[in-house]
């Protein structure tokens, strides 16, 4: 694999000139946000800084603040699953800072599914495990649900109608992600870090 | 699969040193107490298909196919449901 397919978190290459995922033009929103538990397989990751742009809508990004090539995609849950309902447990309530146990209902909760894209192109959100944050404490938490009313890989994108053969020219330049509103890529665009 | 009937407070033995005894049963639920080395981890499996998921959620993808991605969510077509 080129390191020149690298635009988005994952693993660092190699090759350093690659190692950082950039954003061609200022993020609209930035939060720090503190994970006290982690994610699950990430345990030790306990801040990511949630990176909300408009030339990114419904995906915002959650960037490792310890690992720089640590980048994960996200989209909100309602975007793809209106009637979602948060299940959450005493302890997840309580690290949100909730009292009450609907916090999808509550406007500075942030309900996001995290997404995993193939290089194929097919696209899956883990609705079993819904990243929630609080947006006025900070505090995050992945609330992994113990019934079996969501998937951990629900389709979001199942074609890939050009799977293969896109022109060379249409492909993100490398370590940029294109956004497809943006001015051309500036050299030295800030980072999503 | 192995399959053993038990009543709460009977016990079952897997390989020399883990235990699983039941403590309680309900309608909906059994509460179970486990005995285990240390070097024996035991979560629920779901936070097993988690740590997975998330490890291939964090695998770098091509900015092209987030493109795509982002292209059919701002225009969204039937997505053709297929199993998964």
């Amino acid at each position: 694999m080129k390191p020149t397919d690298h635009a988005l978190g994952g693993e660092p290459p190699k090759d350093p000139a690659g190692t950082r995922l950039q954003a061609p033009v200022a993020a609209d929103a930035k939060t720090h946000v503190r994970f006290p538990n982690g994610l699950p397989g990430f345990e030790h990751e306990t801040g990511f800084t949630l990176v909300e742009h408009s030339g990114l809508e419904p995906i915002v990004m959650l960037q490792s603040g310890q690992s720089a090539g640590l980048c994960f995609l996200a989209i909100s849950v309602e975007s793809i699953a209106a009637d979602y309902e948060v299940a959450l447990t005493q302890n997840e309530s309580r690290l949100l800072n909730l009292s009450v146990r609907e916090p999808a209902l509550l406007p500075h909760i942030a309900c996001l599914a995290l997404l995993t894209v193939t290089e194929q192109g097919t696209a899956t959100a883990n609705l079993l495990a819904p990243v929630l944050i609080n947006r006025e404490t900070k505090v995050g938490i992945q609330a992994v649900r113990s019934d079996t009313k969501y998937s951990h890989q629900h389709p979001i994108r199942t074609e890939t109608p050009h799977a293969g053969r896109l022109p060379e020219t249409s492909r993100a330049a490398p370590g940029n992600l294109a956004l497809p509103d943006s001015a051309p890529a500036a050299e030295g665009g800030p980072e999503c870090s | 699969m192995l399959v053993i009937r038990r009543r709460a407070g009977e016990t079952l033995v897997i390989g020399e040193e883990t235990e699983i005894e039941i403590l309680e049963i309900t309608a909906s639920q059994v509460k179970l107490g486990i005995r285990a080395p240390r070097s024996v981890p035991v979560v629920r499996k779901e936070i097993l298909v988690t740590q997975e998921q998330n490890r291939a959620a964090a695998r770098a993808v091509p900015g092209a196919r987030v493109e795509e991605l982002l292209k059919q969510l701002k225009n969204p077509s039937p997505i053709p449901i297929s199993p998964v």
